[in-house]
């Protein structure tokens, strides 16, 4: 069964609780203004190396789930 | 030939094999190593991985590692040790939490994180390339709305959304977000956030939608940034290593130091049921996620298992 609408607006923890305003859409003041350069593909397999890095250096993973997350990462490059 | 035998200086053979009388073969062992060739390179490996374990010693204070880093030195080289510090080393987690297998793919048709990242402008120290503050939801569709630095420049709010070939979608220099940019108290200090809030949820039968989502506290509410909606299955969802991270801090170079402070604060989760009821926001706590530190050289200032850290260097 789908849902919507989104969950709740988290507790503030750190602070005593704020008044919850409705949620703004603010996406147009954020969105991109431009299409996805040469570039933009080179930072996003950078930024997916450095998670193969991430997943080679872990202390807590299996040889075979390194291989098996590895290889998930690769395929998205 | 024998040693003389000097029972109250050395200790006794070790009992496990058999043994009668222990003979000097130093001058045979010395001629040896005198014709084998010096390896400079292994020497100076061997003396820089010292370096690095003393500079980023988990069980050290700032003042300790400064004190083992300075002894070192002398031995090393300063041109050497400049070396080792400056080598771009990417895919290392200075601090952070890691779900659990059970908790990763314990939600149903919805998850969500929220925290606030402790980001400092700038990070300060030797920092020189790239540095993250991110975090996933648990899905592996879903985005990492974190902070990017590159360097001592302005840092970005970015989106890196995992369910799109164009991954790359906000991008936000932090001179824009005056009323996202706060200030919040934790352990008694005031450390400047970020508070972000992403979520993964299915609006239709293989439907799903990823949300970004900043505070803004100018007037009190969230504030969304970012929306997708696409296609994909549950088993996409919930399979695989992407999505397994909390907040960390993820790491391009081989050692940090004299960086400001860096975490993340309030790191709260909450999933949907498979009916779509979604549950109560919980703090990240241990039986749910496991502390990652790769030694970089951040020292750990606190942490509160497991929704919250901060680390210096």
């Amino acid at each position: 069964m789908p849902i919507d609408p989104p969950p709740e607006p988290p507790l503030i923890i750190e602070q005593p609780a704020k008044p919850s305003s409705p949620i703004v859409d603010m996406r147009d003041a954020f969105a991109r203004k431009t299409p996805q350069t040469e570039e933009d593909r080179a930072q996003a397999r950078a930024f997916i190396d450095g998670k193969i890095e991430m997943i080679r250096r872990d202390p807590s993973m299996t040889d075979a789930e390194k291989a098996a997350a590895i290889a998930e990462l690769q395929a998205r490059r | 030939m024998k040693t003389e035998s000097n029972p109250t200086s050395s200790p006794t053979p070790p009992q496990n094999r058999p043994h009668k009388d222990t003979e000097d073969h130093r001058s045979g062992f010395a001629a040896i190593s005198a014709k084998t060739p010096v390896d400079e390179a292994f020497r100076t490996a061997f003396l820089r991985n010292k370096l690095l374990i003393a500079h980023t010693h988990p069980g050290l204070d700032i003042t300790a590692r400064e004190e083992a880093v300075a002894a070192l030195v002398d031995r090393l080289g300063r041109e050497a040790a400049r070396d080792m510090i400056t080598q771009p080393r990417p895919g290392g987690v200075g601090e952070g939490f890691f779900y659990t297998p059970d908790f990763k793919t314990s939600w149903g048709l919805g998850t969500s994180i929220s925290g606030d990242f402790v980001c400092s402008v700038p990070p300060g120290g030797n920092v020189n390339t790239w540095l993250y503050l991110t975090a996933t939801n648990r899905s592996g569709l879903g985005v990492e709305a974190f902070v990017s630095y590159d360097g001592q420049d302005t840092p970005h709010f970015r989106v890196f959304d995992w369910a799109r070939t164009d991954s790359w979608q906000t991008d936000i220099p932090f001179t824009a977000l005056e009323n996202y940019l706060t200030t919040i108290s934790a352990h008694g200090v005031l450390y400047p956030v970020l508070p972000v809030w992403n979520s993964t949820w299915a609006i239709g039968a293989n439907q799903y939608r990823n949300q970004a989502l900043l505070y803004n506290h100018a007037r009190g509410g969230w504030d969304l940034v970012y929306q997708y909606d696409y296609t994909a299955t549950d088993a996409q969802q919930k399979t695989g290593w992407i999505g397994s991270w909390g907040p960390i801090i993820e790491t391009f170079q081989p050692l940090y130091f004299q960086t400001n402070p860096m975490g993340a604060l309030g790191a709260q989760l909450v999933g949907s049921d498979n009916n779509g009821v979604w549950g109560s926001w919980a703090p990240l706590s241990p039986p749910n996620s496991n502390v990652r530190t790769d030694n970089v050289g951040f020292n750990l200032v606190f942490i509160d298992p497991n929704y919250a850290f901060v680390v210096n260097s």
